[in-house]
């Protein structure tokens, strides 16, 4: 409670009257001689309490008459917080904006415009000497605490939506370390926000030690209607021309209305395929395009819906590259006779040499032959030995390991215990000793690990029948495959940036009857596929996320047109969905979207609202402007009139009191 | 009226508009002399009443010898006895019958000047007058008698009495009882303002030995309308205790208990034929006496 005319309480005192003249006219009090008090006997508590009662009354009434003068003559107002009149005001306007706050007010503009109008009316209401600042909740550069309230006000014409997904926590935190340094004693934070529910923070946000700080909050509701998509995982495997690549997607509805919604399959700006879709309410469809990509090169591709809700949610971005094909370089041992032993590992991966069918382009040479040039130019060399591997190889190999290559190596026909243990021996990379002899086994089947694992589901490997493996003993590498009883088929190992994949086994039939089987080309062109390894070189993340890049000169291009040398973090230009390529950087792009919580529109009310805090908030009502509301709370509600009804009601019950006490004298009289 | 003429309660204009005033008993008394009086006994007085046959024994100077001679029957003649009547007042001396009235005398005296008017209306008749006053004990007691100088006696006594004390009705009538004859008259002068409600029991007392009992309640203006404004501390004269009262609030409440309490007085009184009048202070004694006597002949 505050008071506009002070000096008036000093009328309070004048309440003391009452009381004097009460024991002033109290000694005057008549004593009489009666003949008898027989009849009061028994009513002597009853009149001595009703006259004390009586008494007492009408001399609180008299004094409260006082008081109640004196109050409604000082003007008294009421605060639910202290505000220090006359001391000035740091204020700081938190600003959500995130992707939800696209959506559409009754009023027809959207919760963000709408918020950044009434934060403009909230840094008018402030007086000159009282300071702004603006905080955004994606992190976006606002405005420190300053009494500059044009920077503050540019700040907030220049305020854009993002896709980052919001922190109220983080924004209520920088708001709270400015306001303790700021000397403004009174201490007002604003946050406009639609309060989605999806950002409902798992702690509750403390405001608590904030001293003299007032939390006005102004849920900006507007409708939940809203259809989304979001890209789905491309699958690892390399993408190369005239081979499908599956684009998957997921279609919500998050609001109350059944949708039908078109989407389409825009490749570099063009759309290749469309698709129609009904969604009931709150309904999650997952999709996918199918898109072949006729020419090697980075493809930008990007499903888009038409939806008139919020908008930075209706296309989601991909991005992988597409490549010729995949080179496998197959080396035979230079003891290698009679059949080949790539027969029918070429015939499994590439089984028509004019054209790739799997995207594999294989090519066979002696291991004499072998240098650092040829290996330079596969992504895959897969070596088959019936002999130990001299120096010479294993250092190439060993120097192809470590610049990332991927090495297969498989036992011939006559192989020896241990014929990659000069590749041991090097020491350039932590590689360890795994093939051991060649045993006779009596097995059946292949159970794949992961990743490979969905080939278990796919093929028909229990028909395999194991005649002979090489023992690799109790090896730490890695096992990809073994078969029924466990025994290891298939081992990895990281080496440098690269990774040795050995197998137990022979590629051709010597060693069991998979060559003939069905399941066998697939099974190769899967694993071939999974030891080139994701080439992709790019990342998917959501807006706002942390990317690194590595490069000394990266120039980056984007897809909404901007373009430059990158200096600083990626964060700046990832604040809406796109992609950006680079050149000079180990990625060559970097696709964002937007997090699928952020278009997540269901609100929460005042009560949960309430809870989002660990202190009381006041709630702006939308209903009408809100500076008269900041001024009510700021000055609180003007009492006089109640102060001044009160006491009329108040003269009232004494007149009548001290009416009746005349009425009764005068009957006497 | 030998050496002094007026007297304090009875002043010359009281002898006057008690001249004509006569007071006839309601019942008859039982008296030792004869007077106005009808006496239950039968003696030999001069007026007759009836035959009695002659039983031996019988003394021969009632006879009538003329019934004799001309019945040859012995007839005795019987008198009925006039007699005067025996007449006490009592007088409560209680601190409360000295509650004073600026404009009308005090309680007290006024009882006394009843009294007194009572007691020369009994001389006159030639009827014996005794005198009682009582607070929380007998205070003055007079015996009955109808002389000259017993009326002055007690006129005197009048003047030398003070209220003061605490009342004590109950004890003290019960006393007054039994000391006096029976078929008296009893003429009780009192506010009857008595903590002890059984006073009530001790003029049954008296109701009982046959006595005509007659209780005059003296009260002043002050209690029969308790016009008291603002805050007061009331004092119980005879107690002392004091109590608190906003006069106007309880003025009602006062007022309605009084009157309960005499409705109380006046219906026992007239279950067992007791005259209760209430007089106050104000009222001129002589005009209550003549109001009350002129009642009381209506009875008759």
């Amino acid at each position: 409670m505050d008071f506009g005319n002070g000096l008036y309480l000093w009328g309070i005192l004048a309440g003391v009257l009452p009381v004097l003249l009460h024991l002033y006219f109290k000694r005057r009090k008549h004593r009489v001689q009666f003949s008898t008090l027989l009849f009061f006997v028994k009513k002597e508590r009853l009149f001595a309490f009703r006259r004390k009662l009586y008494e007492l009354l009408l001399l609180a009434l008299r004094v409260l008459l006082l008081v109640l003068l004196a109050l409604a003559l000082s003007r008294p107002f009421f605060k639910r917080f202290n505000f220090i009149s006359g001391g000035s005001t740091a204020a700081v306007i938190i600003i959500d904006d995130s992707l939800s706050m696209q959506r559409r007010l009754i009023s027809g503009g959207t919760a963000f415009s709408y918020g950044l109008k009434e934060a403009e009316n909230i840094l008018n209401s402030l007086a000159g000497d009282d300071e702004a600042a603006v905080i955004f909740t994606s992190g976006a550069a606002g405005v420190n605490l300053t009494r500059d309230k044009n920077l503050v006000l540019k700040a907030l014409r220049q305020a854009a939506l993002t896709a980052v997904p919001g922190s109220p926590g983080a924004a209520l935190e920088l708001a709270g370390s400015q306001l303790r340094r700021s000397p403004g004693v009174n201490r007002e934070i604003y946050f406009i926000s639609d309060f989605a529910a999806a950002n409902t923070p798992r702690r509750q946000l403390s405001i608590r030690g904030l001293k003299n700080s007032r939390l006005y909050c102004l849920p900006l509701r507007g409708s939940n209607e809203n259809v989304s998509v979001s890209a789905g995982q491309l699958d690892a495997a390399p993408k190369s021309i005239n081979r499908s690549v599956d684009i998957p997607f997921t279609l919500t509805n998050h609001g109350q209305l059944p949708r039908q919604i078109t989407a389409r399959l825009e490749i570099s700006g063009k759309t290749v395929s469309t698709g129609h879709f009904s969604l009931a309410p709150g309904a999650v469809l997952k999709e996918q395009f199918v898109y072949v990509p006729p020419r090697p090169g980075r493809v930008q591709a990007a499903v888009t819906i038409d939806d008139d809700h919020i908008s930075l949610d209706n296309r989601t971005w991909f991005s992988f590259a597409v490549a010729d094909e995949l080179k496998v370089l197959l080396v035979r041992g230079r003891g290698t006779r009679g059949a080949d032993p790539f027969y029918f590992f070429r015939l499994a991966l590439d089984p028509a040499p004019a054209a790739p069918l799997n995207g594999i382009r294989c090519t066979t040479l002696d291991r004499g032959l072998l240098t650092a040039g040829e290996l330079a130019a596969y992504s895959i060399v897969c070596l088959a030995l019936d002999t130990p591997v001299d120096t010479k190889t294993a250092r190439l190999l060993v120097d192809y390991l470590a610049s990332g290559g991927t090495l297969l190596t498989v036992p011939d026909a006559g192989a020896k215990a241990n014929y990659c243990a000069e590749l041991v021996r090097q020491r350039r990379l932590p590689l360890r000793p795994v093939p051991g002899e060649v045993i006779a086994v009596a097995d059946h089947g292949v159970k794949f690990n992961p990743p490979l694992r969905e080939l278990n589901d796919l093929l028909e490997l229990n028909l395999i029948r194991w005649r002979k493996l090489v023992n690799s003993g109790s090896s730490p590498a890695r096992i990809l495959a073994a078969t029924a009883a466990g025994r290891p088929l298939i081992l990895e190992q990281r080496a440098g940036k690269g990774k040795w994949l050995n197998l137990n086994f022979a590629l051709r039939r010597n060693f069991s009857d998979w060559p003939a089987l069905k399941s066998y080309p697939v099974a190769m062109v899967a694993l071939m596929n999974y030891a080139a390894g994701n080439r992709e070189k790019s990342v998917a993340a959501y807006c706002g996320a942390e990317v690194r890049l590595e490069g000394e000169h990266i120039v980056f291009s984007g897809t909404d047109g901007r373009s430059g040398v990158l200096t600083g973090t990626l964060k700046p230009y990832s604040r809406l969905p796109g992609i950006l390529t680079f050149s000079g950087a180990d990625l060559e792009a970097a696709v964002f979207n937007p997090n699928p919580d952020e278009s997540k529109t269901a609100g929460v009310d005042d009560a949960q609202l309430r809870r989002w805090f660990d202190a009381p908030v006041t709630i702006l009502n939308t209903g009408g402007e809100i500076t008269p509301q900041i001024v009510k709370f700021r000055k609180g509600s003007d009492l006089t009139g109640w102060f001044l009804l009160l006491l009329v009601l108040l003269s009232g019950l004494e007149f009548m009191l001290g009416r009746n006490k005349k009425l009764k004298l005068n009957n006497v009289e | 009226m030998a050496n002094r003429t007026t007297y304090q309660y009875l002043p010359p204009e009281t002898l006057d508009s008690l001249r004509n005033i006569e007071l006839v008993a309601r019942h008859l008394v039982e008296g030792a002399m004869l007077g106005l009086h009808r006496s239950p006994y039968h003696g030999f007085s001069s007026e007759f009443a009836e035959y009695r046959k002659y039983t031996p024994g019988d003394s021969l100077k009632y006879l009538d010898w003329k019934v004799l001679a001309r019945t040859d029957r012995y007839y005795l003649k019987r008198f009925e006895e006039e007699t005067n009547l025996r007449s006490y007042i009592v007088l409560d001396q209680s601190a409360s019958m000295g509650m004073s009235d600026s404009a009308a005398p005090v309680k007290f005296n006024y009882a006394c000047y009843l009294a007194a008017a009572f007691m020369y209306l009994m001389h006159q008749q030639h009827d014996g007058v005794g005198l009682f006053t009582y607070s929380d004990e007998i205070r003055a007691a007079l015996d009955c008698k109808s002389s000259r100088t017993h009326l002055m006696d007690l006129l005197k006594l009048l003047e030398n009495l003070r209220p003061s004390g605490r009342s004590d009705a109950e004890h003290c009538l019960k006393l007054i009882a039994e000391r006096i004859p029976k078929r008296s008259l009893v003429i009780i002068f009192s506010d009857f303002f008595d903590y002890q409600p059984d006073f009530l029991a001790a003029l049954h007392h008296l109701t009982f030995k046959g006595c005509e009992v007659i209780l005059f309640q003296i009260l002043n203006e002050l209690e029969k309308k308790f016009p008291y404004k603002g805050l007061i501390e009331f004092e119980d004269i005879e107690t002392g205790a004091t109590i608190d009262l906003e006069s106007a609030a309880c003025r009602d409440y006062f007022l309605k208990e009084l009157e309960r309490y005499n409705a109380g007085l006046k219906n026992f009184c007239d279950a067992r034929k007791i005259a209760f009048e209430t007089l106050t202070t104000a009222t001129a004694f002589e005009k209550a006496l003549l109001a009350y006597f002129s009642k009381r002949e209506e009875l008759f």
